[in-house]
């Protein structure tokens, strides 16, 4: 139960000794000890009744339940994990491109070590992690999958199932967040890691530059946190930031099928802000990326069509619904960027130029077209007022992965 | 300046107003404060937005003289409420200076809490109101524990006996005040006591109104 987790007394299961487990103060020198937070604006002080001070708590992780300087963590005891042989059931076979990234997944697991994948959007990373899983549960290791996206949690669960059958996953998400049982995967958003300390062997973490993990600390922390001391982490991206570079890494430019990325066409729409172009028929289904929740709302109305964003309740019904086909055309805003895999859509971006649209989310929404062998095209539409340097970047970096995968 | 809700940093604005006058503290950004709706009509007894005369509740007269409300327990309101109170996060209650006025009558007291769920919470959210109106507390009532009220309904409130008890002498204008009036049994059944033991009225504060 909750193995390798701390938590505070409120979460802890009722008829349990105290006294017995390793704990310590939820705040120890100005910083949370659950989420790392030590900004002066994310701590405040309350009388607190419970020991009658003025006490220090945290408000950055405040939604998970209080962390108080006088209350402690405690640490739930970890159980051991017996090896298991021959636990990956996937068949599929590897391009040599994906082989060369897999390979070197599984020596950086042996060795404990940490590295990049820079694999171009639609180049099969899930598969590429199987090889290094399977040696990692040979290993007795424990191991954690984690990303910024409760989307690609949903998305990942069913594969990793399939592809490892006899092996409990547990998925953690937002909403979806107890583990009952010791599992030897774990499948979980990175908020999620912030209840575990020094609970994972291998810690692999997809879409590492995406919203919001490049630019919370409290959650690099918590990742750093999740780790133990001798444990190896991979980092997967379609789009590496510049504070990554400096890390061991592995470039895979092909995607599965050997086709390259679509690349953006650029189109004027002078009054995109407002108005709505004339989109052509697409006979594949369309995606429509809108900036904000509420333009997208705006084109939904206008065109009577379903939309999808970080507030909608059926959020994941209407995914579902697209991915069955039974909806032909959805708006959306940056939330299905990146993660989600569609086979065969057309992607047309409503006001690319807006500021949420920067270098790394374009080539990511670029990505979600060709994905599958079937189909391997894609129509990709920026419309927008005028050209940014998030835009000409964005189609300059998808120009040149695929000029270094025509090379190779 | 960092909004206290959501953390975004605040451009403040220069203006005439604040150029010549040091500026009123902004504790929340635009949009957070656009979440919340000020009631600027009701029922004069228990300020129920929904009616602008004497609303049929309190035609029947009541043990609370009066009661005044600042804001909507709207969608957003519920979010911060969860956030302030159940999930504890007491440093939210100070974004609620703007929204109060300057100066009430009154001898302050706090709707308690029972010890459990005072123990359980960290702090009685009345208190905290009572400390962002710059008044002084008064710890006059006491509770004995019960289940939670939100998870009730109307009748079902009225029926229960009431928690509450005096725990020290009671006289004057009183100033009741606690979060949120729903139904107002929980106001009312703490008036009663205190009028029942001395006090001269009984006038409730409450940030929202439901």
């Amino acid at each position: 139960m909750f193995s390798g987790q701390w938590l505070t007394e409120e979460e802890l299961p009722k008829n349990i000794d105290t006294s017995s487990l390793k704990q310590h103060p939820g705040i120890i020198k100005g910083r949370c000890q659950r989420c790392g937070n030590r900004k002066r604006y994310k701590l405040a002080r309350f009388p607190h009744a419970a020991c009658g001070k003025k006490c220090l708590y945290c408000r950055n992780c405040i939604q998970m339940g209080r962390i108080t300087e006088c209350q402690p963590l405690y640490q739930m005891p970890s159980s051991h994990q017996l090896p298991q042989r021959d636990t990956l059931a996937w068949r599929g076979t590897l391009t040599s491109h994906q082989q060369h990234a897999s390979d070197n997944i599984t020596e950086t697991i042996l060795q404990n070590d940490t590295l990049l994948v820079h694999a171009v959007c639609g180049a099969g990373k899930t598969e590429m992690i199987f090889s290094g899983i399977e040696q990692a549960l040979e290993d007795g290791k424990r191991v954690c999958i984690a990303t910024p996206r409760a989307d690609v949690v949903r998305e990942l669960h069913p594969r990793l199932e399939k592809a490892f059958p006899g092996i409990p996953v547990a998925c953690l998400y937002g909403g979806h967040s107890e583990q009952k049982t010791y599992t030897p995967i774990v499948l979980s958003t990175t908020h999620q890691l912030f209840r575990y300390k020094q609970a994972f062997d291998v810690l692999i973490i997809d879409e590492v530059d995406a919203f919001p993990y490049h630019n919370d600390p409290s959650l690099q922390w918590a990742t750093q946190k999740a780790a133990r001391k001798q444990s190896s982490i991979i980092y997967l991206t379609a789009t590496p930031r510049k504070q990554q570079k400096h890390l061991p890494k592995v470039f895979v430019p092909v995607r599965y099928h050997g086709h390259p990325l679509p690349v953006p066409a650029f189109h004027l729409a002078p009054r995109i802000k407002t108005k709505l172009p004339d989109f052509p028929p697409s006979k594949r289904q369309l995606l429509l990326f809108a900036p904000t929740i509420t333009r997208a709302t705006e084109i939904a109305e206008e065109l009577r069509i379903p939309v999808v964003h970080s507030e909608s309740p059926d959020r994941e019904e209407i995914i579902l619904g697209f991915r069955k086909k039974e909806i032909h055309t959805l708006v959306t805003t940056t939330i299905l960027e990146r993660g989600v895999t569609f086979p065969s859509v057309d992607v047309y971006v409503i006001d690319a130029g807006h500021e949420v649209f920067d270098e790394a989310a374009l080539v990511q929404i670029a990505g979600r077209a060709g994905r599958s062998a079937d189909d391997p095209f894609g129509d990709v539409r920026f419309y927008m007022e005028g050209k940014t340097d998030a835009i000409i970047e964005a189609r300059h970096s998808i120009n040149s992965m695929n000029k270094r995968g025509g090379e190779l | 300046m960092r909004c206290l809700y959501c953390f975004n940093a605040i451009q403040p604005v220069i203006g005439w107003s604040n150029v010549l006058l040091p500026a009123r503290e902004v504790k929340l950004c635009e949009d957070c404060r656009l979440g919340f709706l000020e009631i600027t009509e009701g029922c004069p007894g228990c300020c129920n937005p929904r009616y602008t005369s004497t609303c049929p509740d309190c035609q029947n007269g009541s043990s609370l003289e009066q009661n005044i409300s600042f804001l909507y327990y709207n969608d957003f309101a519920k979010d911060w409420v969860a956030r302030w109170k159940y999930r504890g996060d007491y440093a939210l209650v100070e974004s609620m200076s703007a929204y109060l006025p300057y100066f009430v009558r009154g001898k302050a007291v706090p709707v308690p809490l029972s010890e459990e769920r005072l123990l359980e919470r960290g702090f009685n959210q009345s208190e905290a109101i009572i400390r962002i109106l710059g008044k002084q507390s008064h710890d006059l009532l006491g509770r004995t524990h019960t289940d939670k009220q939100s998870k009730k309904s109307k009748y079902e409130r009225q029926q229960e006996p009431n928690p509450f008890y005096v725990k020290a002498p009671v006289k004057g204008d009183i100033l009741l005040v606690d979060d949120i009036y729903t139904t107002g049994s929980t106001m009312k059944k703490a008036a009663r006591v205190l009028k029942d033991n001395g006090a001269a009225s009984v006038k409730g504060l409450t940030l929202f109104r439901a």
